[in-house]
């Protein structure tokens, strides 16, 4: 079930603001749409692993530019692959951004490891998978 | 393929960071660019300053002699028609600034970049050159 967990502001000492952190939490295969509520340009992402213990694995998160119906996972091209190792966190750091003229929707599956780094790369994860973005 | 350093490090070592520059303009992977068994990667740059007609997306495969378009990749990273853009990979900073080890490990690397279009199997050729330089930390 995915959950939008929270959405920060990040204002000057005038109050305008600078950027929103928001945060979802992924823990199915299915797609979370829209998390920053329209378009916007992504700062930074963090990806947080949850999955602990000897057969853990690692996930890939796929970010994607599209909050339509039309967004298939697995199929539809995802803008950001971005993979977590087991009990693991990733920082993204994009400099100057990068333009979502959609929105933004995301997506965590099981990452089988292999030559080709899994199949249809859809299945859920077996922990929660905590997805951090930070937008303007 | 050019080969220079940049300034990373893993805290409290003095490891410089590598820098493989790849330059171009059709789909297909540059193959295993590193020839190491593992590497960090700490920084992806794409520069289609000289693709002004479509997005692209770099793709970084954990295979040799991948199959752009039929193989997953394992990180896939997009830069907007005419501009650069770097990503920077951490799993955290140090208080002297410096940026902690890359977080993620690939083995037998291989590049490749496309156009944005096609869906998760797209393999079309941007239309312009696009230079990426990928820096990596061998942990082999």
């Amino acid at each position: 079930m995915a959950t939008a967990k929270y959405a920060m502001p990040i204002t000057n000492l005038f109050g305008l603001v600078l950027a929103t952190v928001r945060e979802v939490g992924v823990t199915v295969s299915g797609v979370t749409k829209d998390v920053r509520g329209g378009p916007c340009t992504l700062k930074r992402v963090l990806v947080c692993n949850n999955d602990t213990g000897a057969t853990a694995t690692r996930v890939s998160c796929k970010i994607y530019d599209d909050i339509s119906s039309s967004l298939v996972a697995g199929t539809s091209l995802p803008v950001l692959v971005i993979p977590v190792e087991a009990d693991e966190s990733t920082i993204v750091t994009i400099d100057p951004g990068l333009t979502f003229e959609n929105g933004i929707s995301v997506l965590c599956a099981k990452s089988v490891a292999g030559a080709s780094d899994g199949t249809t790369c859809t299945a859920a994860p077996d922990s929660d998978v905590t997805v951090q973005f930070l937008t303007t | 393929m050019a080969t220079e350093t940049f300034g990373y490090k893993t805290p409290g070592t003095d490891v410089p960071t590598d820098a493989y520059y790849i330059e171009d303009s059709n789909a297909t992977a540059e193959d295993d660019i590193t020839g190491d068994e593992k590497d960090e990667v700490y920084i992806v740059k794409i520069d289609a300053s000289n693709n002004s007609q479509e997005h692209v997306q770099t793709r970084v495969y954990m295979a040799a002699d991948p199959t752009v378009g039929t193989d997953k990749a394992a990180l896939a990273l997009k830069a907007e028609r005419g501009r650069s853009i770097t990503y920077t990979i951490t799993n955290g900073e140090q208080t002297d600034g410096s940026l902690w080890h890359g977080a993620i490990i690939l083995t037998a690397m291989s590049v490749a970049t496309t156009q944005e279009m096609g869906g998760e199997a797209g393999a079309t050729a941007p239309s312009g050159t696009v230079a990426v330089t990928v820096g990596v930390r061998d942990v082999a």
